[in-house]
């Protein structure tokens, strides 16, 4: 017997969950499921160069970066340069967020503290290609005060959801 | 991450190069799951509906729109594209930040992919801490405007 693990059958069944969605839509709005499966596949296209830096990503971390050198950057004792470097990263990553899940992943089953992953997910909302478009919408003053919260707060965001989460992490979920 | 001195074929870089496709493979479901979701949203929710949301009121607002921006899904140009109608349309700053912040920092529609991925205890706990930090943020970003007087 084939047995599957608990994240390919979660991964499948939202996966099935999310074309029900689609198959509904097609059931009640069949012109709308039509302009989804156009809208699916200009994200797709529109998409194509981000995972290929994602899959760049993983392969020179999975090539390079030792797992104790995990633990020392971003593990328990990495204190200020640990949050320093999650911040950096999470702000000049790219793409939409869901395709960092596996690398955070990897990193994680590796030692990141929740508190870093978290930290890193929360500066994604730094747009710093997107900035000058800020700029231009709500002027200078209001787009580096922004910018200074979201840092602030990224800290604040990944140290509570460190202490919250942190015991019960995706690294210690058997996959 | 590697597996140093085990044997395999290709050496260091086959046996990374395998890991990493392995690894985005069995992502590959999710990734496609979230972009059927983000789609039926982006295609069936009006980008004029958002501004519906808002009632006028300073304090009420900021967690309308945190919440409007949570649910919300799609290019962050829209966000900021959408977030300038708002504030056009008399939408106060805070509400519209609160609004801008939850659509980059918040996914709801993507909170089953983070589940999946990262454990649900860690995606769920850092999706309530970031709804309680988005009108925060908007707040601090509005008073620290006016103390400096921008």
């Amino acid at each position: 017997m084939v047995k599957i693990s608990r994240f390919h059958l979660l991964s499948g069944l939202f996966l099935l969950g999310a074309l029900a969605a689609w198959g509904a839509t097609a059931l009640v709005h069949p012109e709308g499921a039509r302009e989804t499966g156009k809208t699916f596949l200009r994200i797709l296209v529109h998409l194509a160069p981000v995972m290929g830096l994602v899959l760049a990503v993983m392969f020179l971390t999975n090539l390079f970066v030792q797992p104790k050198k995990i633990k020392r950057w971003l593990g328990a004792g990495s204190g200020a340069a640990g949050w320093a470097i999650s911040i950096a990263a999470g702000i000049l990553s790219s793409g939409p967020i869901y395709f960092w899940y596996p690398v955070l992943r990897d990193l994680g089953r590796c030692g990141m503290k929740p508190a870093l992953t978290a930290a890193f997910l929360y500066n994604r909302a730094i747009k710093i290609f997107l900035l000058p478009l800020l700029f231009a919408y709500f002027g200078a003053p209001y787009t580096a005060v922004l910018t200074v919260w979201l840092v602030v707060f990224s800290v604040i965001n990944g140290a509570v959801t460190g202490f919250l989460a942190g015991g019960n992490a995706f690294w210690e979920e058997p996959s | 991450m590697n597996e140093a001195k085990k044997p395999g074929r290709g050496g260091r870089a086959g046996r990374a190069a395998r890991k990493t496709l392995k690894g985005f493979g069995s992502a590959l479901p999710v990734f496609a799951g979230v972009l059927v979701l983000v789609s039926l949203l982006v295609t069936l929710v009006p980008r004029e509906s958002v501004k519906r949301v808002f009632t006028g009121h300073a304090l009420l607002d900021p967690l309308l729109g945190t919440l409007a921006g949570a649910f919300a899904a799609g290019n962050p140009v829209s966000s900021y594209v959408i977030a300038g109608e708002l504030r056009e349309a008399g939408v106060t700053l805070a509400a519209v930040t609160a609004f801008l912040v939850a659509w980059v920092s918040i996914g709801v529609v993507q909170l089953p992919a983070e589940s999946v991925m990262l454990g649900k205890r860690f995606a769920l706990t850092r999706l309530l801490v970031s709804l309680v930090c988005c009108p925060l943020v908007a707040f601090a970003t509005v008073w620290t405007l006016d103390l400096a007087g921008w």
